[in-house]
């Protein structure tokens, strides 16, 4: 457990990853906020509460390199329609970028945003994880480059957006930052998508920043598809104004290691958030999710669904943590949390908080871990399935919950990952 | 509109002052605050303690000066100055207890305020009732009965002059000394207890029961229990606490080490009542507590507590299910009202196979306070089919209150089954209307609710304990609850 690391380690870390970032684009200015925080807070350790699961000193030794294989990757979900962004290791690559001009609908990367419409952006680093844990400070210290979709009031987006990052092969940092306001009444789809070359390390730290103005919706898929031994680290920021809607899936189809923290801040009444998650760790990974969800509001509702497994000797954890702030009265919030445990070293830590402070809520959250059951696989086996047919398919059954809310090609394309990496079919 | 002008029941328990608080004057025989080793060498030697007990003591002051007392629990309060407490205060008036009638007059009375007359005690229930007052035992009944079976009950003192040997062997070793800080300073300054010991194969008869009391402003009480189950032994033992009104915070860091050997059943009740200060939270007793039990094979620890009281509470009695088969058990329903905080839970520690544990959790919040569950169920490499259930429900009762849950689930072992699962909800405004239509007023109707919200867990009560906690669960919400 001796994980304290000397000041000078983690600073020395964040001159090496403001470097890299530098060499290869910054998009806007560094956040004062943010480089004073990168200051004051200290390095995680598993000493403090949010980091107890999640070991980070492996990243003091983290020495990126500037890439320089900049060539766009391989297409994903070729059969979609969408407006398709490409950034490779943080910088912008190519897309079909969407501008109406000053009153219209944007979509493109933040860097043409910032030079277009700088005044549409102002403020557009906050987000507050940046001032409040070190790694999000430390990307919104050197930010990089990520899609940027602008949606006025009343408007909607044509088509959805596709944003891809990549990291190629070699060690190499990336701290991209995706952007994305709606307007009042307005409506957008996007998805974001993170992958890796086979070869690839170092570290990915990625931020989304999100609003989502009055009567607004936003449906958002996230795919995180990385081989390679990438360290990704996620600050999601969804702030949403009154009767909004907002649908968040997050499918973890292959990671190395890789730390989510979602935070969704309902900013009105009658909000409306649903946020699904699947993961599936085999091998050494390490999978974390942390949800925050507030209910600042009265009669707001959420529904939280997260889904995994942990196999062989990984370690899943999930953190969810409910809140419902004083006089946010006639909230209901749900959350659940299910885990299969498939491995004999696999370890799952998951720990489903409820914080409330008003007295008409309706909350509450399951959280259960186990194995399979016997008695369906008994069923599934006197039908004729092998063993490993039944678990396989059982599988697919825990995880369709949440895959089945998926568009199908991203639906398709998560499972083909996952029955690639174990073996299904 | 306030709360008050809303629910005119709920204001008028809000406002209702503590039933017990009442103070007791007797002569202590008491130190000058302050915590020192001369203070820690001052209690073993007016206590003729054995070298290895001073030792012992000694060792674990050091490693409390090491520690940093925990800021992680969901609570808010002004850190007790610990060198302006004092460690130690006995009642002077100390003869030898043949009989009740021997007991200090003042003490009798202030039991009899308590309820828990001993004659009645002893003539109606059959409990064996070893009372704390202060630090230092002042009677002990039943004793000759339970000698006959070869168990013993008796103070921690009295353990160490004439059991030093099962004492040196048990203490500290289910909390050890360096557990936490609260923990640590108990091993150094605990001035008494109870001790009791079941011999192989023995069924206690009749439930054990300790009335704890804070009498002498500004004295922290370290209780010190430990409790040894033989294999296949049974014993049900009882505690109750209610303490005297004061304006100070008064300190209470109790450790509780159960040792359930092969076979055994322990099942620990604790009714805790102790002043929760007054509306705006002044005064009232700092509730830190350790509480462990060790299981060996196919050994049971069950705990039920009922918290009614103390300002800021501290307090996971766990279990650490190490034989196979070995089975936890925690049952707590814990109201908090006016300015009270409570931080409690459990911990299941599944180290054996075929490990079972229960978690059955019930919270009340009235007035402005702040309760919260936090438990942790961990399932280790080696335990193979664990089974773990919790549930742990809040209730709230006013807008001002609030509810929190934080639990743990580690689970290092495919085989294991772990299911939590939590809801927060206000009594229901068709429930009342419901109850109203059917003649009742509106606080019987919240009587009837609350009590059959908390029934799951009054009912693992024993019998005898099941009448006072009810009835403390009624003072409780007294107004707003029947």
């Amino acid at each position: 457990m001796n994980e304290v690391a000397a000041p000078t380690q983690h600073a020395a870390l964040a001159a090496r990853v403001s470097e890299a970032c530098s060499q290869a684009g910054l998009v806007g200015e560094p956040h004062a906020e943010a480089l004073a925080a990168l200051e004051a807070i200290d390095y995680p350790t598993t000493r403090q509460e949010r980091w107890r699961y999640t070991r980070v000193a492996r990243f003091l030794e983290v020495a990126p390199s500037a890439p320089a294989d900049l060539t766009a990757p391989p297409a994903v979900v070729g059969n979609l329609e969408a407006l398709r962004f490409t950034f490779v290791a943080g910088q912008y690559i190519n897309g079909d970028v969407l501008d109406e001009g000053a009153d219209g609908c944007f979509a493109g990367p933040v860097s043409l945003a910032l030079e277009r419409y700088p005044e549409r952006l102002k403020g557009w680093s906050k987000s507050d994880f940046s001032t409040r844990e070190w790694f999000a400070a430390l990307q919104a210290s050197a930010p990089q480059d990520g899609v940027c979709i602008l949606v006025p009031e009343g408007k909607s987006l044509p088509r959805p957006v596709l944003a891809h990052h990549h990291m190629p092969d070699g060690v190499h940092v990336s701290q991209p930052r995706d952007l994305i306001h709606i307007g009042n009444n307005a409506a957008a789809e996007a998805i974001l998508w993170s992958d890796n070359a086979a070869q690839s390390a170092g570290m990915l730290n990625a931020a989304i920043t999100a609003s989502v103005g009055d009567g607004a919706s936003l449906s958002l898929e996230i795919v995180q598809d990385e081989p390679g031994s990438v360290h990704h680290m996620g600050h999601h920021h969804f702030t949403q104004g009154s009767n909004s809607k907002l649908t968040l899936r997050t499918a973890t189809a292959c990671a190395h290691w890789l730390r989510n923290d979602l935070h969704i801040v309902q900013d009105g009444t009658h909000a409306d958030s649903t946020f699904h998650g699947c993961y599936l760790p085999n091998g050494r990974q390490f999978v974390d999710h942390h949800t925050r969800i507030d209910h600042a509001h009265p009669d707001g509702q959420s529904n939280e669904l997260y889904k995994g497994l942990a196999a062989d000797k990984s370690t899943a954890v999930f953190n969810g943590k409910i809140m419902v702030h004083k006089d946010a009265q006639r909230i209901e919030a749900y959350q659940s949390n299910s885990n299969l445990l498939l491995g004999e070293q696999a370890s799952m830590y998951s720990k489903p908080e409820l914080e409330i402070y008003a007295d008409d809520v309706r909350c509450s959250h399951g959280c259960t871990t186990g194995q399979f059951d016997k008695e369906a696989l008994f069923y599934l086996r006197s039908r004729g399935m092998t063993e490993t047919a039944a678990h396989n398919l059982l599988v697919q059954a825990f995880l369709a919950e949440v895959l089945n809310g998926f568009r199908p090609e991203i639906r398709d394309h998560v499972h083909a990952v996952f029955s690639r990496r174990l073996g299904w079919n | 509109m306030s709360a008050a002008e809303e629910n005119p029941l709920l204001d008028e328990f809000t406002r209702k002052e503590y039933e017990f608080g009442f103070t007791t004057d007797i002569d202590a025989d008491k130190l000058p605050p302050g915590l020192n080793e001369g203070v820690i060498r001052l209690i073993s030697s007016k206590k003729n303690e054995p070298e290895w007990m001073l030792q012992w003591r000694l060792d674990a002051f050091r490693v409390w000066q090491s520690m940093k007392e925990p800021d992680w629990a969901h609570v808010n309060y002004e850190k007790p100055d610990y060198q302006a407490i004092s460690y130690y205060s006995a009642p002077k008036s100390k003869v030898p207890l043949g009989s009740l009638d021997e007991v200090d007059p003042e003490l009798r009375a202030t039991m009899d305020k308590l309820g828990i007359s001993m004659e009645e005690q002893k003539r109606l229930s059959g409990v064996a009732v070893d009372f704390v007052m202060d630090s230092v035992s002042v009677a002990t009944s039943f004793k000759d009965k339970l000698a006959e079976l070869g168990i013993i009950f008796c103070s921690m003192s009295e353990a160490i002059q004439e059991h030093p040997e099962l004492v040196r062997k048990h203490i500290g070793s289910v909390v050890p000394v360096k557990d936490n800080f609260f923990s640590a300073l108990n091993s150094a300054v605990f001035t008494d207890g109870s001790f009791c010991y079941i011999p192989k194969g023995a069924k206690c008869p009749m439930e054990l029961s300790t009335y704890f009391r804070i009498n002498e402003a500004g004295t922290g009480q370290f209780e010190r229990t430990l409790l040894i189950a033989e294999e296949g032994s049974y014993v049900s033992y009882l505690e109750g606490c209610t303490a005297p009104q004061r304006d100070e915070n008064q300190l209470h860091a109790a450790v509780v080490e159960l040792v359930a050997k092969d076979d055994a059943e322990i099942k620990y009740s604790t009714v805790q009542n102790w002043y929760p200060g007054d509306a705006e939270g002044k005064g009232g007793v700092f509730n830190f507590v350790t509480k462990r039990g060790i299981c060996e094979t196919r050994a049971k620890i069950s705990w039920t507590q009922v918290e009614t009281g103390s300002a800021v509470t501290w307090k996971y009695p766990s279990c650490i299910l190490k034989g196979d088969g070995s089975i936890g058990e925690f049952y707590s329903v814990a109201v908090t009202n006016n300015a009270q905080q409570a931080d409690t839970g459990t911990k299941m520690i599944h180290l054996g196979a075929n490990t079972h544990s229960t978690i059955i959790s019930k919270g009340i919040s009235a007035g402005n306070s702040q309760n919260s569950y936090r438990g942790l169920v961990q399932i280790g490499p080696r335990a193979r089919n664990a089974r773990n259930f919790s549930q742990c429900d809040s209730l709230l009762m006013t807008d001002t209150s609030g509810a929190h849950t934080f639990p743990y689930i580690e689970t290092k072992n495919p085989t294991a089954h772990v299911e939590h699962e939590a809801t927060t909800s206000r009594i229901g405004e068709d429930q009342i209307f419901y109850c109203l239509q059917r003649g009742l007023t509106e606080e019987q109707a919240i009587g009837l609710i609350v009590n059959g919200y908390a029934k799951e867990v009054l009912n693992k009560l024993p019998m005898e304990f099941a009448v006072e906690a009810r009835k403390l669960l009624t003072i409780s919400l007294e107004g707003s609850v029947g």
